[in-house]
């Protein structure tokens, strides 16, 4: 009885702290040879009614995971570690390259087109987890 | 009268030569300012208006010729570095297939980028674009006998030239890749005016904030272009082919 209102409690806490809140189009791009760091892109939209405030983010097969801005100042760019990504209700955020991405780091077995990846991150203080596929990139968007 | 129609060509001319003042326009104006000042106690006489129109009309006429002339010198080409392309000067990096040095460069058209393997979003793009150059450019004669691509990581302490080998090998096999310690960096970075700096990204790692241009350098180390973000494979090679053209005509 205890269990069923632990579980009730976990179930509906999280469906609440991030209701409405979804990742699409998630992909990893497959890295060149190396063990160099591999980026993800996804979109978050948020069909909810409240703000969701990702951060913490996780991938089973990865030593940790941060979410990366590009920014670009005249002809420079750099990587900035975003803390948190905050998701207004009714809008979505969109990962993709040239803007931001989750920067995979030290991957425990090579990253190759086609291999499925749990992530997952903290939303509203829920994790929430969702998958991502690999796939060579062959016409990048600028 | 005729000091106004003179102001008005020298006006004409200027804004079309841009910043360099052209001497023809300048010396008929002094002239004309000169003759002025020698009539001006006459009243001017219709045939004289129609000669001050005749001289403002031929000086006009010669700004036009001028400014087409040195339209036609330094065309529109996007991403042309001219007059004064900046010259790489002596470098020498490591490779996997040895060193690396302005010898390399002499007598090829070279792409070149910089970056460094543990940037996964920006790099990768600008390697995949590069290779679709590299195939747009296959039917372009210059870029078939005598272009190549060299991606230079200013990460030496984190890539070795066997791992950058692999790594630019993946996009294409023909690409070149090197990198050396942070003077013989400098010495090829330096004249090109490319920033590459250190910066700790939180987790005890760090990004490098680099200057992220394709620069394309002529067979005599003239660096005659550079294509900025955003890296559009259309751009660069159509870039490629014009300026290859252009670097001819100007040895
Ligand atoms: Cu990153």
């Amino acid at each position: 009885m205890t269990r069923l209102t632990a579980l009730l409690l976990l179930c509906c806490g999280q469906a609440l702290a991030c209701e409405g809140v979804s990742f699409d189009n998630v992909w990893i791009r497959e890295p060149p040879p190396g063990n160099g760091p591999v980026a993800a892109y996804l979109t978050v939209k948020n069909a909810g009614t409240e703000m969701a405030v990702l951060k913490d983010w996780q991938g089973e097969a990865f030593a940790h995971v941060m979410l990366h801005a590009t920014k670009r100042v005249d002809d420079r760019v750099q990587m900035l570690n975003q803390p948190e990504l905050a998701v207004p209700a009714g809008a979505s955020v969109v990962l993709a390259p040239g803007g931001m991405h989750l920067m995979l780091m030290k991957a425990n077995a090579p990253v190759v087109a086609g291999k499925h990846y749990g992530l997952s991150v903290s939303c509203n203080g829920a994790s929430t987890p969702f998958d991502a596929t690999v796939r060579r990139e062959e016409a990048p968007t600028p | 009268m005729a000091r106004t129609s003179t102001f008005y060509v020298y006006t004409v001319q200027q804004s079309l030569t841009g910043r360099r003042k052209d001497a023809v326009p300048h010396a008929l104006g002094r002239r004309l300012s000169a003759y002025n000042s020698i009539m001006s106690d006459t009243a001017p006489s219709s045939s004289f208006k129609a000669s001050i129109a005749l001289i403002a009309f031929v000086a006009l006429s010669v700004g036009l010729i001028t400014a087409v002339l040195r339209t036609a010198d330094a065309p529109a080409i996007q991403g042309l570095l001219w007059p004064d392309p900046p010259q790489i000067s002596a470098f020498s990096l490591a490779s996997d297939k040895g060193r690396i040095s302005d010898d390399t460069l002499k007598g090829r058209w070279t792409l070149l980028f910089f970056g460094f393997t543990h940037c996964p979003d920006v790099c990768p793009s600008t390697l995949a674009t590069l290779k679709q150059v590299a195939a747009r450019l296959a039917e372009n004669k210059t870029f078939a006998d005598h272009g190549q691509v060299l991606f230079v990581s200013v990460d030496p302490a984190r890539d070795t030239s066997t791992a950058l080998a692999e790594y630019v090998h993946y996009f294409d096999p023909h690409f070149l890749a090197a990198t050396g310690t942070e003077a013989e960096l400098n010495a090829l970075t330096g004249p090109l005016g490319v920033i590459h700096a250190r910066v700790p990204t939180g987790d005890g790692e760090y990004s490098i904030d680099h200057t992220a241009s394709i620069f394309l350098v002529d067979p005599q180390l003239r660096v005659l272009g550079k294509f900025g973000l955003p890296h559009d494979a259309a751009t660069i090679s159509a870039g490629f082919s014009a300026i290859s053209d252009f670097g001819r005509a100007h040895p």
